[in-house]
């Protein structure tokens, strides 16, 4: 047996010589995120966008609702107005920034307190399985049938139009689908040989749960996180659209895009805005999406 | 010669901009008639070679050099070069191929009438009428019983080894000169394993050439006549079988054969038997000793000791308590086609210090019965007694301070470690779940196993996934070990292992089995690695032990057919093993 003892040593040299880097597995995600350049473009665009929105009491020239009379309807790259004014006289970019705060705030707010539902669903069911699996998936497949837009209008209607009553209603509609995805998760995960091995070393249900099973649930989570917060702020002018966004004169990207198509044969600049500043938004957080999911979408042998 | 490779180079880029070298130069020549094997172990670059010849390689591969085939017609194609019509006309038609996974390889929404003639159509070799009644002689050929009934089948309404042999009948229907096998056998139950081997070397004798790429030096012995060695993509040594396994000259080919674990024939058994048993008077010490090792193991006798409860005394008449003493288990999983008895009325002890090991194929229940005894899973009926104490009463607090004296070490090394978690980290997890010692100490207790277990310090901050496989074994064991436990469950510790390595992995855990005085469970398919490591056997089949005993006893006198069975269809590395 000297011989394969010797062999071993010699493996271990042959490992030590090429002495790889102890990368933990965070690093490499970030790695392999860092290698989609358009997620990369993206995200720098989304920091940026939400650096300016979070100052926007500073940064905006104006305040959203200051109306500058005499000034209506000026086109954009006026002095002193960059993106011009509306037909109140009030400025395009200061309104502009301040609803993409608001925006912004909904559908991360929304997203937050739908991921914490779906986690707590989603763990109960898939982990203790069962009877509370059978109910909690009766509950969102009763959720699932109910068409949750409409249910979002509703709400707002009852509860009136403030930024936590639209909170509310967009994240009762999104939810459910995660929940699923999580109970899923955690159904596959339950299996795998390192949870078996932390329950034989007598880990607790709590501590299999949350050190074994959701980091390594994670991946999925975040490529729905990041479709969700874009999905959120489509929803969320949606409602605007509708006359039951934010009341006025907050400013929301939904609200000046309806404002503006009144007038958009002869100003387009009142829509083009906010649209442009609507979409690139929304693109950007596909693509963080995709290279969140190529951070994680690798076979882990 | 039928088929000429010479200086076969494959490059793999990957995404991340390096550069695999898979195989580096390979040459070889097949004759005309025979098989050769074509030996490595994973990362040889045996696999891939062959693919590359057939032009089967994903689209990052770099393939140069050349690999001239003579056809039918007798004229040389160099398959490298070739186009990609040149090569779908060669592959199918002038070269089969079998596959490891038969399951995988077929198509699962086919019959096998339909997969099977379409070599035959595609390769424009008769029509559908002549393919038809060609699948049902190939089938015929390949020893499956009622050809005309099987043909309408699915692949998944054949059994594992049934569908191997549709496998082989579909990669030889068309009668190509040179059938590439990549590990035929390797998925499927050692006693079927022989019958696969057998169709394969009848094939030969129908004018067909054999290349077999295995791990296995068995079946290397078992069919080929000529062998090559592989080792990180290099040709280490190439000869024939006989000379490899009685005078090999490279290292790598004397550290395998070496490594290769074959059942000693009985007069070489007799003297380690021996040992063994004269090392046995621990046990004795077993009873006198129980209460005592209870405490520093930081198992149940503390704080949960029940004062109502009895302090465990011998039950059984006579002799030392068993570690372990399980009495009718049996375990029933709800299954489509009726409740299925995975474990039927399994009774055993294991005693302190002891190895017994578990030996029986895919479906005989060993695993299921690893996670009965440490009540990972609910037994339907029976008795558990670990040290005395009824396992199967205890609370769902006493019984996770229990598990700290039963550990487990799974067969995926890889898939059984916290990817996201260093190797001190991991071998420290125990003690981290169990709240023992604070982080220095547990620290420094995961580099003292690290050194028990053979491994530098400096592998401490590395992550699971940057060691090879027996090393990650390793750091399983450590974990395992770090709460001390008095019996470890071992559930196939080496099969997904190399056999160079394997070797390895179980000696250091026989030692420190020695050292350490605990007891293990050892289940495993390897006849081999229970003969070698194990004091007691227990054959399972269909969920039944089938025979028990010591080991001697068994592999010297099998006393049940199937143990016979499963003996005979071991296939020896070593000329002079039984």
């Amino acid at each position: 047996m000297t011989a394969t003892a010797k062999s071993g040593v010699e493996e271990s040299a042959a490992i030590t010589a090429s002495a790889p880097r102890a990368t933990s597995e965070w690093t490499r995600r970030w790695q392999r995120f860092l290698r989609n350049w358009l997620a990369v473009i993206s995200l720098a665009f989304i920091l940026v966008v939400s650096v300016v929105a979070l100052a926007s009491p500073i940064i905006a020239p104006y305040g959203y609702a200051t109306i500058h009379a005499g000034q209506e309807l000026l086109p954009s790259f006026s002095d002193g107005f960059v993106m011009g004014t509306d037909p109140l006289g009030r400025d395009i970019f200061s309104r502009l920034i301040y609803s993409i705060r608001t925006a912004l705030f909904i559908a991360i707010a929304a997203e937050l307190i739908s991921l914490s539902v779906a986690f707590v669903i989603g763990l109960v069911a898939g982990y203790k399985g069962g009877k509370y699996d059978q109910i909690l998936m009766a509950a969102t497949d009763v959720m699932f049938a109910f068409p949750g837009y409409l249910f979002a209008v509703l709400l707002v209607a009852v509860m009136g139009r403030s930024t936590w009553a639209i909170i509310l209603a967009l994240s009762i509609a999104s939810w459910v689908g995660q929940s699923r995805l999580l109970r899923a998760q955690i159904m596959r995960l339950k299996t795998m040989e390192y949870v078996e091995a932390g329950r034989s070393m007598g880990a607790g249900g709590w501590t299999l749960v949350m050190r074994y099973m959701v980091p390594n649930a994670l991946g999925p989570v975040l490529v729905t996180v990041s479709f969700g917060i874009p999905a959120n702020m489509l929803a969320e002018s949606g409602l605007a659209i509708l006359g039951l966004g934010v009341a006025p004169p907050t400013p929301s990207l939904g609200s000046m895009i309806i404002d503006g198509y009144a007038y958009v044969l002869n100003h387009p600049h009142l829509i083009a805005w906010p649209t442009i500043i609507f979409i690139a938004i929304m693109v950007a957080f596909t693509f963080i999406g995709d290279g969140v999911r190529d951070a994680f979408d690798v076979d882990e042998t | 010669m039928l088929l000429d490779v010479s200086d076969l180079v494959v490059d793999f880029s990957m995404t991340d901009g390096s550069t695999v070298h898979a195989v580096k130069g390979l040459d070889l020549q097949l004759p005309d008639q025979g098989a050769t094997a074509v030996i490595g172990e994973s990362g040889s670059g045996k696999s891939v070679s062959m693919r590359a010849i057939l032009g089967l390689l994903p689209s990052n591969a770099k393939v140069s050099g050349s690999a001239h085939l003579e056809l039918g017609s007798g004229d040389r194609v160099d398959l490298i070069a070739a186009g990609k019509n040149r090569l779908r006309r060669t592959r199918g038609r002038e070269v089969g191929m079998v596959f490891q996974n038969a399951m995988e390889a077929l198509n699962p929404s086919l019959t096998l009438e339909r997969q099977l003639s379409e070599a035959i159509l595609w390769h424009g070799l008769g029509t559908r009428q002549e393919a038809r009644k060609r699948a049902i002689e190939a089938l015929g050929e390949v020893g499956i019983p009622e050809p005309e009934r099987r043909v309408k089948m699915y692949p998944f309404q054949l059994s594992g080894g049934m569908r191997q042999r549709a496998m082989i009948a579909m990669a030889t229907i068309t009668r190509p000169r040179l059938v590439i096998a990549d590990e035929p056998t390797t998925a499927l139950d050692v006693t079927v394993q022989k019958q696969i081997l057998d169709l394969l070397s009848h094939m030969q004798d129908e004018g067909m050439a054999l290349v077999m790429i295995t791990h296995d030096l068995g079946v290397a012995r078992y069919l080929a006549e000529d062998g090559v060695v592989l080792r990180h993509g290099e040709v280490r040594e190439q000869g024939t079988m006989q000379q490899l396994l009685t005078a090999p000259e490279d290292p790598y080919t004397k550290m395998l054969l070496e490594s290769a674990m074959d059942i000693r024939p009985p007069e070489q058994v007799l003297t380690p038997s021996e040992d063994t048993q004269s090392a046995e008077p621990m046990s004795p010490a077993g009873p006198a000793e129980t209460p005592a090792r209870e405490v520093p193991a930081g198992s149940t006798g503390g704080h949960l000791g029940e004062p109502g409860r009895p302090v465990p005394t011998a039950p059984a008449p006579s002799g030392p308590i068993p570690l372990v003493h399980a009495r009718g288990l049996v375990k029933v999983f709800p299954g489509a086609a009726g409740p299925i008895r995975a474990v039927d009325d399994v009774t055993f002890e294991l005693a302190r210090g002891g190895t017994l090991g578990v030996v029986g194929e895919s479906g005989s229940g060993k695993s299921t019965l690893a996670r009965l005894v440490l009540r990972l899973i609910e037994p339907t009926d029976g008795e558990v007694h670990f040290d005395g104490r009824d396992v199967l009463a205890m609370g769902r607090r006493e019984l996770r301070l229990q598990r700290r004296s039963m550990q487990m070490v799974f067969q995926s090394p890889y898939g059984s470690l916290l990817p996201a978690s260093t190797v001190a980290e991991n071998i420290a997890e125990p003690l981290r779940i169990n709240r023992i010692g604070s982080k220095h100490d547990r620290r420094r207790n995961a580099l003292d196993l690290l050194d028990r277990v053979q491994l530098p310090g400096s592998y401490a901050d590395l992550y699971p996934r940057q060691l090879s496989g027996g090393e990650q074994q390793r750091v399983a064991i450590a974990r395992a070990l770090a709460l001390e436990p008095d019996l470890l469950v071992a559930d196939e510790p080496t099969s997904a292992l190399d056999a160079s390595v394997q070797a390895q992995v179980l000696e250091l855990l026989d030692s420190l089995r020695e050292e350490l005085g605990f007891s293990i469970l050892l289940i495993t398919h390897n006849l081999a690695v229970v003969e070698r490591f194990a004091d007691e056997v227990m054959v399972m089949k269909s969920g039944k032990v089938v025979e028990t005993g010591a080991t001697f006893d068994i592999f010297s006198r099998p006393r049940h057919e199937y143990t016979r069975t499963l003996l005979d269809a071991v296939l020896p590395v070593h000329a002079d093993a039984r």
